[in-house]
């Protein structure tokens, strides 16, 4: 990790204040395939915690993450293995503790709702890191379930 | 016993052996317009709901209070209670109430209700607090206790992703090795690893939904 990535992060955690997300997250996407991209989760994940209402809507944030991973070409093993640490990082609570993490898929059967990416276990909650759909299993539909 | 308002007199009934006084939907948007009210100081219930009080002012003489119901009013401020040193049940449900710092209030009521309130969503917007219990637990914890309590909720406020903490989860079915389906809360959950077809990852969330049911 260069220093030249570190000033780049630090110098748009100095502009959340004054500039729009659209535009911090513009900078990102010039810069995010060419970045160490842990430099880039820590970055994200103290924004996350800390500046949250410069950030806007949660579904606005997590669309921007999406679009964020679609350009810098992470590769699937690469990602898990990188959100892991963002979920350790910022997001488990004091007694939580991570026990499973994995690709695949969760179905709200009861809310008709597919969430497909890497999920995450602990011991308090199920998290999925992804595309959310509305589940439109024909299976589902003709069977009324399972 | 009894008071009066705007010329009609209410009496104070026994219910249960307690005294009680229901004054609800009356029209009062003053408590101090009650005539008579100072005097009950031995009133243990007062019903004042479905009125229009904009405020708490007039019941310091009724320190022997234990039961009041304030809901469906228009109260904006908690104060007005420091003297109902024996009230044990408040209801402010349906008022006004807004500002947070409300919260700092010395109540010594132990049930206390608030839904209804602005200051509800607000609170819940800012902390995730949802039950009346932890907004009240909330307003006595120190500083560092607040911004603890704000960390750990942020934390889980804005995972950037979908979450479902995990409450009496009940395994259902396992579908050829690769597909778990359980209930949660009454919502049906299927985790499906269908592209790894991961046996491993199955058994093992099997286990740990065993063990966190038993």
């Amino acid at each position: 990790m260069s220093n030249s990535q570190n000033f780049f992060f630090n110098d748009l955690k100095e502009q959340v204040n004054t500039k729009n997300l659209g535009s911090i997250l513009r900078t990102v996407f010039e810069r995010v395939a060419s970045v160490d991209i842990k430099i880039f989760y820590d970055f994200l994940g103290e924004l996350l915690l800390e500046k949250t209402q410069v950030l806007g809507s949660k579904k606005k944030i997590i669309r921007s993450y999406l679009e964020i991973l679609k350009r810098a070409k992470i590769d699937s093993n690469q990602l898990i293995e990188l959100e892991k640490y963002l979920v350790e990082k910022f997001f488990i609570l004091d007694n939580e503790k991570l026990l499973l993490y994995f690709q695949g898929k969760l179905r709200n059967k009861s809310q008709s709702t597919l969430y497909k990416g890497r999920i995450f276990i602990t011991n308090q909650r199920i998290m999925v890191i992804g595309k959310e759909e509305k589940d439109t299993s024909l299976w589902d539909i003709i069977l009324g379930g399972f | 016993m009894s008071v009066e308002i705007n010329g009609k007199k209410y009496f104070v009934k026994m219910k249960r052996g307690v005294s009680y006084l229901n004054l609800s939907k009356k029209g009062i948007s003053n408590i101090l317009d009650i005539k008579g009210l100072e005097s009950l100081i031995d009133l243990k219930n007062l019903d004042l709901s479905g009125n229009s009080i904009t405020e708490v002012k007039g019941l310091e003489p009724l320190a022997g209070l234990d039961k009041l119901n304030l809901s469906s009013n228009q109260i904006e401020i908690l104060k007005g209670f420091d003297a109902l040193k024996n009230l044990k049940f408040l209801d402010l449900s349906d008022n006004q109430i807004s500002d947070v710092e409300s919260l700092n209030v010395n109540l010594s009521a132990t049930q206390f209700f608030i839904l209804g309130n602005p200051i509800v969503n607000k609170i819940r917007d800012i902390y995730g607090l949802y039950t009346i219990q932890n907004l009240k637990d909330y307003s006595k914890r120190s500083k560092e206790e607040k911004i603890k309590i704000r960390e750990q909720v942020n934390k889980k406020k804005h995972f950037i992703g979908f979450q479902f903490s995990i409450k009496e989860p009940k395994i259902i079915k396992i579908l050829d090795f690769y597909k778990i389906i359980f209930s949660m809360k009454g919502n049906i959950f299927e985790i499906n690893t269908s592209k790894e077809r991961n046996y491993k990852i199955i058994h093992e969330i099997e286990n740990f939904l065993m063990s966190y049911t038993s």
